[in-house]
C-alpha cells in the first residue's frame, strides 16, 4: 500500500517539474529570441550589421545556457555533476567532430579579427562573391552570377582572402600595347590627357603611365588611375573603349600579335622559287603499291 | 504662364532668393556655370532635362521661359507627386564633399606669416519642386580626388583648381561660384608651400553680399610641427543674407585634422 502511494507522489512529482522545466524552457527560447530581437532593432545604427549579427548570437545564446542550466536545476540534477560529464561528453564529441569544432574555432577567430563584413565584396580562390552572412561554421557568399557559396570558416583562416571593399578607392591599371613606330612620349601624353578628362578618375593620387615591356609586337605601356572602389568596373570598360577612339583618332596603331621570320645576316635569305606548271596536288587518292 | 527672371548683372541675392511659376504651356530653361537645365511640369510630375557643356568663366546664370521641348527626348529625372504646385525655387548650396583646391601655380608661404587667399568653389543648384521635393545638381562637374597620405586613409573629396589670388579685387565675382575668404596662419619658422588645401564645404554656409556668393571666414593655423592644421569656421559676413545652411554642423566651429588632410 505503502510502495503504490509512493509511487504515485513520484510520478506526480515528475510530471510537475516536467511541465514546470518545459515551460521555463519554452519562456528561456522565448525571451532569448526577443532580447536578440530588441537588441537588433536598437542597435542597428550604431553597430555594423557584422557586429550586430556577434552580438545578438552571444545574447541568444547566452540566455540559452542559462535557461537550460536553470532549466537542469529545476528537474534535481545537480548541475556540478553534469557539467562534469558535459566535459567529457565534449571531449568525446570534439574527437568525433573535429572540423566542425575547427570551423567553430576559427569562426571565432573570423568574428574577432573581423578582416571582412556583411555586405564586403570578397574573393577567396576562384569565387567572388558578397558577404551575406557570417556565422559560427561557415561564410556565406552570393557571387555576381547569383550563386550561393558556403565557405568553411576553416578555409577562410587557411587561405588567402581578398576583401575588394575594404578602401573606398582602387586603382585600375590598364596594359595597353602599341606599334614599335610610335612615339611613346607622345602617347604617353594622350592617354594621360584622356585620364585627366574623365571626372571619375581621381585626381590625386595622379594617374601615372609607363612603359612596362617590349614585346614581340609591341611596346607595353601601362596606365594605371585610381577611381571610387564601386565605379571599378565601369571606369576600367569606359577607358578602354576611349583608348580605342582616341588612338583611332590619331592615328595611333595598335599592333596586332605578329611573326616575323629572320635568318640572320650571315645566312643567305630564304631561297624562294616560283613554281611554273601545275600546283602539285594537296588531296587525292594514295597511290597504289 | 511662367514667371521667369532673365538677369545681367544683378546682385547675387536678389538672382537667388526668387520663385518661379512653371505652367504646363511652358518650360523654365536655366543657364547656370557649365549646366544647362530645363524643367517641366507636367500632370503629376515634374521632368528635368540636363546636361553639362564646359564654358568656364563665359557661363552666366539666365532663367527664361521658353517651349516645350520638342520630339521624343527623354527626361533625366522624373519626379511624381500626387500634390503638384506649379513652384520653383532655385537655391545655391555647396558641395557635399570637401574640395581640394590646388593653386594654379606653386604657392610659398613665408615663416611666421598671416594672410589671406580668396578660393571659390562652384554651387550646387538645389531645386525645391513644389515645395516638396529637393533635386540638387553641380553647376560645374568637378572630378574625384583623394585627400591623404594612404590610399587606405583619407577622404574622398572633390578636386578643383584655384588661382589662389590675394587681392579681393582680382576676383571675378561669378554668380554661380561662392567665395571662400581663407585666414592662414603658417606658425612654423620655416615657409611652407601649399600645393593643396581641402575646404571643408559640407561645414560652410552660403551667403549674398552685395558682389557675390560668399561663406564664413575660414581661418587655418599651419602647424606642421604638430602635423596638424585647425580650421575655426569664422562669423557670418556683415551685411550678407544667409541662402542655405550647412550640410553638417562644426563643433564650436572648430574642425582639427590632419596635416595629410588639409595641406598634402
Amino acid at each position: 500500500m505503502n510502495e503504490t502511494v509512493a509511487e504515485s507522489t513520484l510520478h506526480t512529482f515528475s510530471l510537475a517539474t516536467g511541465i514546470k522545466a518545459a515551460l521555463l524552457m519554452l519562456a528561456g527560447l522565448l525571451l532569448a529570441n526577443l532580447a536578440r530581437r530588441l537588441f537588433i532593432r536598437a542597435s542597428s545604427s550604431r553597430f555594423s550589421a557584422h557586429t550586430q549579427a556577434m552580438y545578438s548570437r552571444i545574447i541568444y545564446y547566452a540566455l540559452l545556457c542559462l535557461f537550460a542550466i536553470t532549466t537542469i536545476d529545476q528537474l534535481g540534477f545537480d548541475v556540478s555533476v553534469l557539467l562534469g560529464a558535459a566535459g567529457i561528453l565534449t571531449v568525446a564529441i570534439g574527437f568525433a567532430s573535429q572540423t566542425s569544432a575547427s570551423n567553430l574555432i576559427s569562426g571565432l577567430f573570423l568574428l574577432g579579427e573581423k578582416p571582412f563584413q556583411i555586405g564586403d565584396i570578397l574573393r577567396v580562390g576562384s569565387d567572388t562573391g558578397e558577404v551575406i552572412s557570417i556565422d559560427l561554421l561557415s561564410v556565406k557568399l552570393r557571387t555576381f552570377d547569383n550563386l550561393f557559396v558556403r565557405i568553411p570558416n576553416e578555409a577562410l583562416i587557411k587561405t588567402t582572402v581578398i576583401n575588394l571593399t575594404r578602401f573606398p578607392i582602387r586603382r585600375i591599371d590598364l596594359a595597353i600595347g602599341v606599334a614599335y613606330k610610335e612615339d611613346l612620349k607622345r602617347v604617353r601624353q594622350l592617354l594621360l590627357d584622356m585620364a585627366s578628362d574623365e571626372l571619375r578618375v581621381l585626381e590625386e593620387p595622379q594617374p601615372y603611365c609607363i612603359v612596362t615591356n617590349f614585346g614581340p609586337s609591341s611596346v607595353d605601356l601601362q596606365l594605371s588611375v585610381w577611381t571610387r572602389r564601386e565605379l571599378y568596373r565601369d571606369v576600367k570598360s569606359d577607358l578602354m573603349m576611349q583608348v580605342k577612339s582616341l588612338f583611332d583618332s590619331h592615328g595611333v596603331e595598335i599592333p596586332f600579335p605578329h611573326l616575323t621570320l629572320y635568318s640572320g645576316s650571315q645566312t643567305a635569305p630564304f631561297p624562294l622559287a616560283v613554281a611554273s606548271g601545275e600546283p602539285p596536288s594537296t588531296g587525292g587518292e594514295a597511290p597504289a603499291s | 504662364m511662367t514667371t521667369a527672371t532673365a538677369s545681367e548683372h544683378p546682385e547675387p541675392a536678389t538672382l537667388w532668393d526668387q520663385q518661379f511659376t512653371v505652367d504646363g504651356d511652358s518650360s523654365l530653361a536655366i543657364a547656370i556655370g557649365d549646366l544647362s537645365l530645363c524643367t517641366r511640369l507636367q500632370p503629376m510630375e515634374w521632368q528635368l532635362f540636363y546636361l553639362w557643356e564646359k564654358r568656364g568663366i563665359e557661363g552666366n546664370f539666365l532663367c527664361r521661359s521658353q517651349p516645350l521641348p520638342g520630339g521624343g527626348e527623354l527626361p533625366n529625372d522624373r519626379i511624381a507627386m500626387d500634390r503638384i504646385t506649379p513652384q520653383l525655387r532655385l537655391l545655391p548650396r555647396l558641395a557635399d564633399r570637401p574640395v581640394v583646391v590646388r593653386p594654379y601655380a606653386p604657392l610659398t608661404l613665408a615663416a611666421n606669416c598671416h594672410l589671406t587667399l580668396y578660393v571659390s568653389t562652384p554651387v550646387w543648384l538645389q531645386m525645391e519642386l513644389s515645395g516638396r521635393v529637393l533635386r540638387e545638381l553641380p553647376v560645374q562637374q568637378l572630378s574625384d580626388t583623394w585627400m591623404g597620405n594612404l590610399t587606405g586613409e583619407g577622404q574622398l573629396c572633390y578636386g578643383s583648381q584655384t588661382h589662389a589670388r590675394l587681392d579681393r579685387s582680382q576676383l571675378l565675382n561669378l554668380p554661380y561660384r561662392v567665395l571662400t575668404p581663407v585666414r592662414i596662419h603658417n606658425k612654423s619658422h620655416q615657409e611652407r608651400r601649399l600645393e593643396r588645401l581641402s575646404l571643408p564645404t559640407p561645414y560652410l554656409s552660403v551667403f549674398a553680399s552685395s558682389q557675390s556668393l560668399t561663406t564664413e571666414a575660414l581661418k587655418i593655423t599651419m602647424d606642421a610641427e604638430k602635423a596638424q592644421g585647425v580650421v575655426k569656421i569664422g562669423r557670418p559676413p556683415d551685411n550678407a543674407q544667409l541662402l542655405s545652411a550647412p550640410r553638417l554642423s562644426a563643433d564650436k566651429g572648430i574642425l582639427v585634422s590632419a596635416w595629410s588632410n588639409l595641406f598634402a
